[in-house]
Parts: C-alpha cells; structure tokens; sequence
C-alpha cells in the first residue's frame, strides 16, 4: 500500500527545470533559479586580470554540453553592475529528463568572451581578444508529492535542530 | 544504429579525440620553422571532434581552437614548451564554410547548423573557439581537409616607453616566419566509430 503510494507519487513528479552550477578559478558566475527548458546566468561586467581589466562580451557566449550541439544566448539583458544571460537548452536533452523520475547530470562548459584592456604608455586602452572558461554542471529540479514531502520532512528537521 | 554500452560508447569517442588531436600534431610538422634557433613544432592551432546529438540524429561537431603552448625543439634535440603570446602567436584566419569532411565515399560541407560560419580570425591563444558541425559519417576512416591562412603576428601593447623600443629592436632580430605564413591545408585522419 505504502510502496504503491510511493510509486504513485513518484511518476507525478514533474520537471521543473535544471539547476546549474558554475567552476573557474578566475571568474565567478551565479546561476538563477530553474526555470523550464531555460537557465540563466548573472554575469559581473569586468573583472581585474592580472592588472588589467577583461570586460566580458556576453553576446558571443557559447554553451557547450557534453554530447549535444552549442548553443548561443537567447537574450542578454544589462544591469548595473553585470548582464544576465539566458541559453534555451537543447531539446534532446530536456526531454528525456521530463519523462524520467531522476534524469541524469549533464557536465559541459560555458565559454565567455572577454576583452582585456592594457593601457599602453601611450595612455590609449588596446583590447585583446580573449576567453572565460568556466565548468558547468546540470542537475534536473522535480517537483511533486514526493519532492513536496521530502520539503517538508527537511523543513521540520531543520526546525527541530534550530531548536535543540 | 548499432549501440554499445556507455562505457565502450565512451572508450570510442575517446579514441576519436585521440586521433583527431594527434593528427593534427603530426600533420602541422610540415609547417614547422626555426625561430631564433629553436624548431617551433607545432601550429598554433588544435583540432577536436565529438560526437553530438540533435533531434535525435547524430552529427560530428569539430571544434577549432587556438593553443596556448606551442613545443619547442633546441638546438641539442631536447625538447621544452614555450606560452604563445605577443610575436610567438601566430593568428590563424579559418574559413568555415570550406571545411570539408570525407569519409565512407562522400565529402560533406558543413551544416547549417554551425556557429562559425564565413571566415573567422584565432587572433590570441585565448581565443574563443569555432565550432563547425557536419553529418555524422559512415563507422571507418574519415578525413577532415581545414583550409587555414596563417597571419603575421600581432605585437604586444607596450606599456612603458622601454618596452616600445625592446619590441621594436626583438621585432627587427627575430627571423621572419614566412613559412608559416600564408595558405596552408591542415588534414586530419578521423576514426568514426
């Protein structure tokens, strides 16, 4: 009865999207909530290499997952102190995790365009092509009863262990 | 489509990277010159395939990159690694569109679906890379012809008046590298599982 409820729940968990996660020794991006087919990226405008600033071109960004197509930002949008960029991710890849209970991790990278500027003893800012490269992880985010009671469960833990 | 196991299916596209990467090592040996007494080994340029997926038909996606280290052979036959920057690189123009992929009795163009199209220019070792995707060729050998032209190298921005004139003067003694230059057909040997 029990298993068979569990069962029940399990197959209505639905996708809700993928949380990403971002590595590079050099340069930190911030991943935004899982939203559907889509992940966003928060970006800083510049950064200081090496004594020099490398302003970062988010519009030629590419996502490269392992054993799937590239893919380029659908938007890019400003802010004031970075951008925030959105890549649809591939449809092979997005399907099969919405008809499975637990998908697979997806590994890849996300490599950034930058610029860096010196400063020559001329006082005149000369730009250098160059590239961010950072790792990237995947893991698919469902949710349903089972999600929804292992929240809870969680929740009442924590409560419990705040109040110890 | 034949299927194997993930980890046999991973051993194989390991073995075409293997390929494609040593190939492309033992074909830019015709390109090499002698700079400033050492035998610079290899272009400035990598080359690597992969095995990709769209609306679930397999193509071959090839991945050009500019390298950062370029190996050097000394006069007494050792061997080192130099970082490629300001006059050590070599820039590399690359039209994509004339990349060609032959394998299995056919030759492909590459696919609309590529990023790179047209020409593009590796100007730095850092560069971004191109990606060129063709149809996924028959399982044997596949051949991958990229037309490349090679660039004269930028010079670095100098910072103070001192380096000005040192790169001026290191401009002047360095021997020119008009081997290198120029047209150039890169071929690559693919194994396609």
């Amino acid at each position: 009865m029990v298993a068979g409820l569990l069962a029940l729940g399990g197959c209505t968990e639905t996708l809700v999207g993928f949380a990403a996660e971002y590595s590079s020794n050099m340069y930190s991006a911030v991943a935004g909530p899982p939203a559907g087919k889509q992940i966003t990226v928060t970006l800083r405008k510049n950064e200081s290499v090496s004594g020099n600033r490398a302003y970062v071109r988010p519009r030629q960004a590419i996502l490269k997952l392992n054993g799937f197509l590239p893919v380029q930002p659908d938007e890019v949008s400003e802010t004031a102190s970075g951008f925030v960029v959105s890549f649809t991710l591939p449809e092979d890849l997005v399907k099969p995790a919405q008809s499975k209970v637990y998908g697979p991790q997806i590994w890849g990278e996300l490599l950034l365009p930058v610029e860096t500027g010196i400063v020559s003893f001329t006082g005149l800012e000369h730009f250098t092509p160059g590239m961010v490269h950072l790792g990237v992880r995947l893991t698919p985010v469902y949710a349903g009863p089972l999600t929804n009671l292992a929240g809870v469960v969680g929740e009442f833990l924590r409560g419990l262990y705040a109040a110890r | 489509m034949r299927r194997g196991s993930p980890a046999l299916r991973a051993t194989r596209c390991l073995a075409v990277l293997w390929l494609a990467t040593a190939a492309i090592g033992a074909g830019a040996k015709e390109l090499s010159v002698h700079d400033a007494g050492n035998r610079l080994g290899r272009l400035s340029l990598a080359v690597k395939a992969e095995k990709v997926v769209h609306q679930r038909k397999p193509y071959l996606l090839l991945r050009l990159q500019a390298t950062g280290i370029r190996y050097v052979e000394r006069p007494d036959g050792s061997f080192d690694s130099v970082s490629l920057a300001g006059r050590t690189f070599l820039p590399v123009r690359v039209d994509c569109d004339a990349i060609r992929v032959a394998g299995g009795g056919k030759t492909f163009n590459p696919e609309r679906l590529s990023l790179c199209r047209g020409e593009s220019t590796l100007r730095a070792s850092q560069a971004m890379p191109l990606f060129v995707v063709f149809p996924y060729p028959e399982p044997g050998s596949a051949t991958v012809t990229i037309p490349v032209t090679v660039l004269e190298p930028e010079a670095p921005v100098a910072v103070s008046i001192r380096q000005a004139r040192e790169a001026a003067a290191t401009a002047a003694r360095v021997p020119a590298t008009e081997k290198l230059l120029g047209d150039h057909v890169l071929s690559v040997g693919l194994l396609v599982p």
